[in-house]
């Protein structure tokens, strides 16, 4: 059973000028977390705000909880959690007010729905009295996230719910996302331009420029992956970057932090790659045959 | 409703933490009236008088005498022509001129049409108001202490502004300052407030809720109408109180036509966050409506000295009315059937701004 059904969604701004979405077609599937990962222009807020009835499309189709979202914007707001990109909560008002608020807009109060949100308002409970401006980044996504929830929305929309937040706090996040999947059976839709988190979801779109690239479980896309991908270090990493593109037999190279990834066909060799770059002059060459990331594949896919 | 008064206790607390909104909404406008009210009613002492007496009889003199003996008067030298007092206004030297017929007993006496004419500097109206009224003090009991057999005499006391024939109330500014306060409060508070929901993202919130769009906005305007409310109540109280200003009309009218004013600024301001997406652009715009109102609404300049095309602007802005109307209850003390057109030109403009307000309110963020 599907949630969300989304058919050829387009949307531009700028009458027309600008793309935001070229024909989007994706299904969520009823008590699946799934993951929207793209860089940032990619269109993952556009979508969410179709979704979430505050933007119109230009064409194609979209049903949220069984409700169309331009006819029945009204239904679907009744039944959605949407928590936007940026903290947007009242700073002025405590976290306790804040739920409060949150609580009766959706016409509901805490204690009704408590048992939802009482693994995450736990942990700010010690500060309900501090105002919302004046918590950490981790602790307002854990507002924010109660406040989104108060109401036992059939489905919550998280638009970069972890971007500018700390490791550690990204990390108790994705697990209190698995819990509410496990123990409410709740459908969520996340974005994220963090391909590391990719793996939490259940299944991902892989997006970029309007477009969705591929759509398929995170361990799909990694094993739809065929090239032998190695990682390469050496002393200079700036120049290796280009002598490696330059190289015969490696087909693609790119910066993945401290080392290179390269793909490379069947002609070329460990001992190969290694002897030319020590004739190129390089000191302290590590190279390694690695199991491929989520962003070797959206770096391959992108090509 | 339950969802209503949430968001409307939900304004007050942003109202109140917000240290500088307090600051305008509660405290500047009484402080605005208190200044202009001590400018305005700023005793006036040491009015340099100039007396022109052609005759130099006993009654006249005696006049003289009592002004040079009160407390508020400084006798000048005596000039002998209008034109030489004019002279001495121009120059700054003298603030009233008390002029006397020629033959001033005589006429006191035999022909009883004797003449005093006082001639004040119009350039600052409320101060020439009030010397004007000292010195008709002053020839007022002069006149109650002459004996009785002198009854049926009479003093004609004229008085003329030189430089400013538009005479000006020192009650005036009571409903100026009203009409801009709530002006400032009702059209520009409200408007930022709005617009704040949607610059902070919180209205993405509010916009994804069931919560209809259009109950998020009048919730907004309840706080700003009840604090405009508890203003005007202040200031009148301060204006009565403190400022002594008489009322002639009915307060009861006046609060209304005050409550039907601030419900037309509300959907001005409601009209203007609709049109602006940042709350920098509605002060700023609030403020170029600000000053039209503080221009054409009669408060400062006289209405009737400008040309007719602006004349007719300012028959668009509600503050031009709402003065208009203040002003003739206030002062004149009329009952509603002299200001029922204001009050149906402020309702028809209110309906205007709201039904422009619905046409181009957006249920979603585009």
């Amino acid at each position: 059973m599907n949630i969300i059904s989304v058919r050829n969604l387009h949307k531009t701004y700028n009458k027309g000028k600008t793309q935001a979405l070229k024909g989007v077609d994706f299904d969520v599937r009823q008590g699946e977390i799934f993951g929207l990962i793209g860089p940032d222009g990619a269109g993952k807020t556009t979508l969410f705000r179709i979704l979430t009835t505050l933007l119109l499309p230009d064409s194609g189709t979209a049903q949220v909880d069984g409700y169309d979202v331009v006819k029945e914007y009204k239904d679907i707001r009744r039944h959605i959690g949407y928590m936007p990109g940026r903290f947007s909560l009242y700073q002025d008002m405590t976290v306790e007010e804040n739920l409060a608020f949150f609580a009766t807009v959706f016409n509901t109060t805490i204690q009704e729905n408590y048992h939802l949100v009482e693994d995450i308002y736990k942990q700010i409970e010690p500060f309900k009295h501090r105002r919302a401006g004046k918590l950490s980044g981790g602790m307002k996504q854990k507002l924010a996230l109660s406040c989104a929830l108060i109401h036992a929305p059939h489905v919550l929309f998280l638009d970069e719910p972890t971007t500018g937040v700390d490791p550690v706090s990204r990390k108790e996040f994705w697990e209190m996302l698995q819990k509410l999947k496990t123990n409410f059976h709740l459908s969520i839709v996340v974005s994220t331009p963090y391909m590391d988190e990719a793996m939490q979801c259940d299944r991902i779109a892989l997006m970029q420029g309007g477009e969705f690239l591929t759509i398929d479980t995170p361990q799909g896309i990694i094993n739809s992956y065929t090239d032998t991908l190695w990682t390469v270090r050496s002393d200079n990493m700036h120049r290796l970057l280009t002598d490696l593109r330059k190289t015969e037999g490696v087909k693609t190279a790119f910066a993945f932090g401290e080392s290179h990834h390269i793909t490379v066909d069947a002609s070329l060799t460990f001992d190969a790659l290694r002897q030319k770059l020590i004739d190129l002059g390089y000191q302290k060459i590590q190279i390694e045959e690695i199991t491929p990331s989520i962003e070797d594949c959206f770096m391959h896919l992108q090509n | 409703m339950k969802q209503f008064l949430s968001f409307v206790h939900k304004e007050f607390i942003h109202i109140f933490r917000d240290f500088r909104s307090l600051l305008i909404l509660l405290i500047v406008p009484q402080l605005m009236v208190i200044i202009l009210g001590y400018i305005i009613k700023n005793d006036v002492e040491d009015v340099r008088v100039a007396v022109i007496d052609p005759s130099h009889d006993v009654y006249s003199t005696q006049i003289t005498e009592r002004l040079s003996a009160n407390k508020y008067f400084i006798l000048q030298d005596e000039v002998q022509t209008e034109a030489e007092a004019l002279d001495l206004f121009r120059k700054g030297v003298i603030d009233l001129v008390v002029v006397f017929c020629p033959e001033f007993s005589n006429r006191l006496i035999h022909s009883k049409d004797a003449t005093i004419q006082l001639l004040s500097d119009g350039s600052e109206p409320n101060q020439a108001n009030i010397s004007v009224a000292y010195a008709q003090q002053v020839i007022n009991s002069f006149r109650q202490e002459l004996p009785s057999y002198y009854s049926g005499m009479n003093i004609q006391v004229n008085s003329q502004m030189l430089f400013n024939p538009q005479q000006r109330s020192d009650v005036n500014f009571v409903p100026g300052i009203v009409g801009v306060i709530m002006l400032l409060i009702c059209c520009m508070m409200t408007s930022v407030a709005i617009v704040r929901e949607r610059e902070t993202g919180t209205m993405e919130i509010l916009l994804a809720s069931p919560l209809p769009p259009l109950t998020v906005v009048m919730a907004k305007l309840v706080p700003y109408m009840i604090i405009s409310l508890f203003n005007i109540c202040t200031i009148l109280l301060l204006a009565i109180f403190m400022m002594h200003i008489p009322i002639a009309g009915s307060l009861w009218l006046y609060m209304l036509v005050a409550f039907i004013y601030i419900l037309t600024a509300l959907m001005m301001g409601l009209f203007l966050s609709t049109c602006v997406n940042t709350q920098l652009a509605a002060m700023l715009i609030s403020l170029l409506m600000l000053l039209p109102g503080v221009y054409f609404s009669d408060m400062v300049f006289a209405l009737d000295s400008m040309p007719a095309a602006i004349k007719s602007i300012s028959n668009i802005i509600p503050a031009k009315w709402f003065i208009a109307a203040s002003r003739k209850i206030l002062i004149q003390g009329v009952d509603i059937l002299y200001v029922y057109k204001e009050i149906i030109i402020l309702i028809v403009q209110g309906l205007a701004f709201l039904l422009l307000s619905l046409k181009m309110f957006k249920t979603r963020l585009e």
